[in-house]
């Protein structure tokens, strides 16, 4: 079983939820921009929760599906169409084989989620099938899907199995998509405008009154440097109150980083493991998924919440994914 | 910092927690950091995910549902507030480990040119000739402090103070594979093409990091000891072969 | 109220059979199918069916319609600085002609015409920021 790529739309890769271990020799975690999405297109098919999926993002890929095969996409609206008819998202799929899957425009958010039933059959590299394009390392050959790449896809599962013949059994012409789907989409543009929660970076005490207050108040717009790296923002001008010649310590998903030029840089999944700007704050976990779904020339604006607070947000949505699971699988 | 411990614990976020041994690039306080280092190398907790080790401190990634689930946490006893007692324990407990002997390593540079476009802004920033910051770089004794910031990255301690420059103001998109730079009090090298705000004044002839060495990727490692060697844009060609 | 299923049904015969156009009115919702059209029309308020961003013809010989830009990005109008267009006004696309490119975050997609036709007016400058859906080209097309 296997899909064909005819066009690879603006940057394709498959990723997982990261390569962890590795920091310590340089080599960065990558994995999906917004893992949440990325999870729950998994489980929508059976898979494990980390397993391997497409990132597509703003201009999607077209594929042609040489066998039938399960699907689901989740994240960002990207108007998904097989011959010419509509795909429902954040739900289960059954795709006939010999249809042509294409994305027609990226109406919200940024990155959208493909998971085939069963994955791709891709080695993983030190762990993980994630891909970390600047150093060529994982994914399919370190590199973002092309015109004429042919993915393998591996076995589904028993669920993967059920739910395509439960599906397929209703009659469909390309595909069948479930009459069900997933809820709470962070994609959406009025969950877009809701405020970054972010907590205390470890440099923040020696930032201005007026930056601190800026940083909470002002919007921040992303700039077409943006990418997987980071997004580089641009607003009011953070200040330290004096020069910090920073001596190079470890950043995290979600660090975000001033350089000498004042507008700040949030890191994501391509993030380096050390980093020598001064920190003025640090994403929520939650919250990085969302950042991830900004395109450029959003605005984004950020609200300061406590430590104790982040790790309740974490919490909870581990809770909200565990739910969602049963409620998957109960819908056999 | 504590009389009773010579370290301090912070949160990075709720995810991670910072444990500074320092605030200085030295020898002392990257014992401890690799004392520590080497600890969680055998000994960790559930939830934790990995830790990076950094000039004055180790910092440790968690996944806060695993360790509250694991350790049976609620409201009255946070993540943080668990895990910077453990850490504690850990770090007391590491400073009491024997130091490990290093490696020594010897990387041969081409300096300046093509290969090295800040040399004349380095020198210039110190009133130098490019010639002599070559000397000076060249004839200093680094250790490895860390690898971090892409894939074999090492960052090196003991760069002469004559030739210590800020970073640039505005990182560069990309900087050539191999690359050597300074910035700040720091020197170290880029294995793989990436953007970096540090000045380049050289280009090593051997890879940093290669993937498909599965033993050993990464040429360097905290705590190994380097030596760079000038070579000429000849020796480097030949060193080079067909690789770029 | 349609479920989306019902509407897919009602399309499927409606395709099936030699009808070419068919109407269905109902107190909350109105629906309009006609064959040989790319899109679906429906006034019902809590669906939304993907549409393909391209506007509806002017004439019934010859129809204006308007390339639409996918995503947000910068559109350039060659494949590098100083190179030739793409497309000029009077270029003849086919569905596959590349017209332009659209630059986000470092990357940059090749968009192709989608439709046949003469380009009678070009919308944007090289180097404009444009937003999702808005449109770059008017091609005439029969």
């Amino acid at each position: 079983m296997s899909l064909k790529i005819m066009r690879p739309g603006l940057l394709t890769t498959i990723q997982d939820l990261g390569r962890y271990g590795y920091q310590k020799i340089g080599v960065l975690v990558s994995g999906a921009m917004d893992q949440y999405s990325l999870r729950l297109a998994n489980l929508l098919v059976g898979n494990p929760e980390r397993q391997g999926a497409l990132e597509i993002s703003l201009t999607g890929p077209t594929i042609e599906f040489t066998a039938d095969t399960l699907i689901a996409i989740t994240g960002a609206d990207m108007c998904p169409v097989i011959d010419g008819w509509p795909v429902a998202t954040l739900r289960p799929v059954a795709v006939k084989a010999g249809s042509v899957l294409k994305f027609t425009g990226c109406k919200s958010g940024c990155r959208a989620y493909l998971a085939v039933a069963g994955g791709f059959e891709i080695p993983t590299v030190m762990g993980s099938q994630s891909t970390y394009l600047r150093a060529g390392i994982g994914g399919l050959e370190g590199r973002a899907l092309k015109h004429g790449d042919i993915l393998e896809t591996g076995t589904p599962n028993e669920y993967g199995i059920q739910m395509s013949r439960l599906l397929l059994s209703r009659g469909a012409r390309s595909f069948a998509a479930a009459h069900w789907c997933i809820g709470v989409v962070h994609t959406t543009p009025a969950r877009l405008a809701l405020p970054i929660r972010i907590t205390k970076g470890l440099q923040y005490d020696g930032f201005t009154e007026k930056s601190k207050t800026d940083l909470c108040t002002q919007g921040f717009k992303v700039t077409t440097s943006s990418d997987r790296m980071g997004y580089r923002l641009e607003g009011p001008i953070l200040k330290p109150i004096e020069h910090i010649e920073m001596i190079s310590e470890a950043a995290t998903l979600g660090t975000v980083q001033v350089p000498p030029s004042g507008n700040p840089i949030v890191l994501l999944a391509d993030h380096q493991s050390t980093a020598g700007y001064p920190k003025i704050a640090q994403v929520s976990f939650v919250d990085v998924a969302r950042v991830a779904q900004y395109k450029p020339g959003d605005t984004i604006y950020f609200k300061m919440i406590t430590n104790a607070a982040a790790e309740d947000l974490y919490i909870k949505k581990e809770q909200y994914m565990e739910n969602v699971k049963i409620a998957i699988a109960a819908k056999l | 910092m504590n009389d009773k411990q010579n370290f301090e614990i912070k949160p990075m976020g709720e995810c991670a927690i910072h444990i500074i041994f320092g605030t200085a690039i030295n020898p002392t306080i990257h014992k401890l950091v690799k004392g520590m280092s080497d600890y969680l190398e055998t000994h960790t907790f559930k939830g934790f995910v990995e830790y990076i080790a950094s000039y004055t401190a180790v910092t440790v990634m968690y996944n806060p549902y695993v360790v509250t689930k694991a350790y049976s946490l609620d409201n009255s006893h946070r993540v943080y507030e668990y895990l910077s007692g453990l850490l504690s324990e850990y770090a007391t407990k590491a400073g009491q480990m024997p130091a490990t002997k290093p490696d020594i390593v010897e990387i041969p540079v081409c300096y300046g040119g093509e290969y090295g476009p800040d040399l004349e802004q380095v020198a210039e920033y110190h009133h130098l000739t490019t010639e002599e910051v070559i000397k000076i770089h060249s004839s200093g004794e680094y250790l490895v402090y860390m690898i971090g910031f892409c894939p074999g990255f090492p960052y090196l301690g003991g760069l002469d103070k004559r030739i210590a420059t800020p970073r640039r103001e505005s990182p560069r998109l990309a900087i050539p594979a191999r690359s050597i730079g300074i910035a700040g009090e720091q020197t170290g090298g880029y294995p793989i093409s990436t953007p970096g705000g540090w000045n380049l004044i050289g280009r090593s002839a051997v890879e940093m990091f290669d993937v498909k060495n599965t033993k050993h990727p990464s040429l360097l490692k905290a705590g190994d000891i380097v030596h760079f060697k000038a070579i000429s844009c000849e020796e480097y060609k030949v060193i080079r072969g067909n690789a770029k | 109220m349609l479920t989306l299923d019902e509407i897919k049904d009602l399309m499927q015969s409606v395709d099936a059979s030699g009808f070419t156009t068919f109407k269905y009115n109902t107190e909350d919702c109105s629906l309009v199918l006609k064959k040989g059209t790319t899109s679906v029309v429906t006034t019902s308020p809590s669906l939304t069916i993907a549409d393909k961003p391209i506007s509806k013809p002017a004439t019934d010989e010859e129809r204006i319609v308007e390339i639409t830009a996918p995503s947000v990005g910068t559109f350039y109008k060659s494949s590098e600085p100083g190179a030739e267009a793409f497309v000029e006004v009077g270029s003849v696309v086919k569905e596959n002609t590349i017209v332009c490119i659209l630059e986000a975050m470092k990357l940059f997609t090749e968009i192709e015409a989608e439709v046949s036709g003469e380009i009678v007016e070009i919308l944007v400058k090289d180097g404009d920021f444009v937003e999702y859906g808005q449109p770059l080209f008017k091609v005439k097309t029969k």
